[in-house]
């Protein structure tokens, strides 16, 4: 059974799936969003859920982990996918404005040249941009074991969006 | 549909029902005897969630968070009625209206600061975290009718208490006609204060018992505002009995609704609104 919750209607629905019997018997897949920020939230509902994601709290490569650990010692909270993604948000301005040097109101094709030909250095991987300006990165897959999102393997490696509908470049 | 789902939805459309009623019931009278035009009461609900998560992490019990919790909110709206609504009994319902949406933001702001914004869940006490099978592959979980049957027990207690006590008699001669109760010797001040009290503390027991289901996040309370605000236009508004039978109304239509024409579904409850204040403006049953 696949579905798509994030925050408090994803740990409401696990519990919920979990009591009404469901949870041994049939399969429960999701969208990493599912499990993310919610684990505790669902408590032991949330374990063998299995979801797909383009990140992973597990993930062990040495750029993920040099990441956890700096974010653990600033901020006393493990980061999740939120973190992440904000994190290379930073990364992509920084870039911009580094090769604009800082001059953001002015030349704007040099400065989306730029963040068009970006290759980001993530916890998630190394990703760059799509046509249609959506990362292009590996989907990974995982499963819910002991209260954290372990890394089961790559669901889609390097997925680029068809950008269907998009009229950019 | 067959007779397990049939039987799992109805089982679901009452818990919502009686939970909806706890909170209408508390709007109604807060309405109905005050006159005032509470929006604000979607947080305490989100109060009485918060404070069930809260305390329970800290005195290790839900049934003993609950209890605590109940008594802080009765006096959280104790004060509350003393500083900030009791001002307002005579205002204009746009005043009313104004003071409580800005009282939304500052307990959304309040909630922030003191718990932060990441959802939480309340575990299901020991003694009623089973299910009850129904089918080889589907149960029902023994907290929901724990807590519909909760909210039957309150809603006969409400109903004695208004219907055969004196402090319900008073209850209802000041709803009637203020100042004739006030002229015969009834503390019209006080009454105020206990009913808007215990407005506030059925709320917060409504989050308390609901967080184990429904997990403690922020906004918790507007999704739930909206429907308590159609439940009591629906039953009449200062009608307890009119609250509880809207209440049970828009629980079945709206859980019914949802599986049979999901596509309609959130319209349905609306509908259902429209077409009985086409037929009874005043609601189903009159103060």
């Amino acid at each position: 059974m696949a579905c798509f919750f994030a925050g408090g209607g994803a740990a409401k629905f696990m519990r919920d799936y979990a009591a009404a019997g469901l949870k041994g018997k049939i399969p429960l897949y999701g969208s990493g969003f599912l499990t993310e920020g919610v684990i505790e939230a669902a408590g032991p509902a949330a374990e063998g859920v299995i979801t797909t994601m383009h990140y992973s709290d597990s993930l062990d490569t040495p750029r993920n982990r040099q990441f956890r650990l700096d974010y653990a010692k600033t901020f006393k909270m493990q980061p999740d996918v939120y973190a992440v993604q904000g994190y290379d948000t930073g990364l992509l301005l920084v870039l911009g404005a580094n090769a604009v040097k800082g001059d953001l109101s002015g030349s704007k094709p040099a400065l989306y040249k730029a963040l068009e030909s970006a290759v980001i250095d993530s916890p998630r991987g190394r990703w760059t941009m799509s046509r249609a300006h959506n990362p292009v990165q590996d989907i990974y897959l995982r499963v819910v074991e002991k209260g954290e999102n372990k890394v089961l393997g790559v669901a889609a490696k390097a997925l680029a969006d068809s950008g269907t509908g998009c009229r950019l470049g | 549909m067959d007779i397990a789902n049939f039987l799992i939805q109805l089982l679901n459309s009452v818990q919502y029902g009686l939970l909806l009623f706890m909170l209408a019931a508390g709007l109604t009278l807060i309405f109905g005897i005050m006159g005032v035009v509470n929006l604000a009461h979607g947080s305490f609900y989100m109060l009485g969630a918060y404070l069930a998560w809260w305390l329970s992490a800290r005195v290790g019990s839900l049934p003993l968070a609950i209890v605590l919790g109940a008594l802080l909110s009765v006096g959280l709206g104790l004060a509350l009625e003393a500083l900030l609504f009791r001002h307002f009994y005579r205002r204009d319902h746009l005043d009313q209206v104004l003071l409580t949406f800005g009282l939304i933001y500052v307990f959304e702001e309040l909630r922030s600061l003191l718990w932060g914004d990441d959802v939480h869940g309340v575990d299901i006490p020991q003694g009623l975290d089973w299910s009850l099978p129904l089918t080889d592959t589907l149960s029902y979980p023994a907290y929901r009718l724990f807590m519909s049957g909760l909210c039957l027990l309150l809603a006969l207690g409400l109903y004695l208490l208004i219907s055969r006590t004196r402090l319900g008699m008073k209850i209802r001669a000041g709803a009637f006609n203020r100042e004739m109760a006030q002229s015969l010797g009834i503390n019209i001040r006080r009454i105020h204060a206990v009913v808007f009290a215990l407005g506030v503390g059925l709320a917060a027991v409504a989050g308390m018992i609901a967080a184990p289901v429904a997990s403690v996040y922020p906004n918790m309370g507007s999704q739930v505002l909206i429907m308590c605000f159609v439940v009591v236009v629906i039953g009449g508004i200062g009608s307890v009995r009119g609250a509880l039978v809207a209440a049970l109304l828009v629980g079945l239509v709206d859980t019914f609704g949802k599986v049979l024409l999901p596509q309609v579904s959130g319209m349905l409850v609306y509908m259902l609104m429209a077409a009985v204040l086409l037929w009874k403006p005043e609601g189903l049953f009159k103060q």
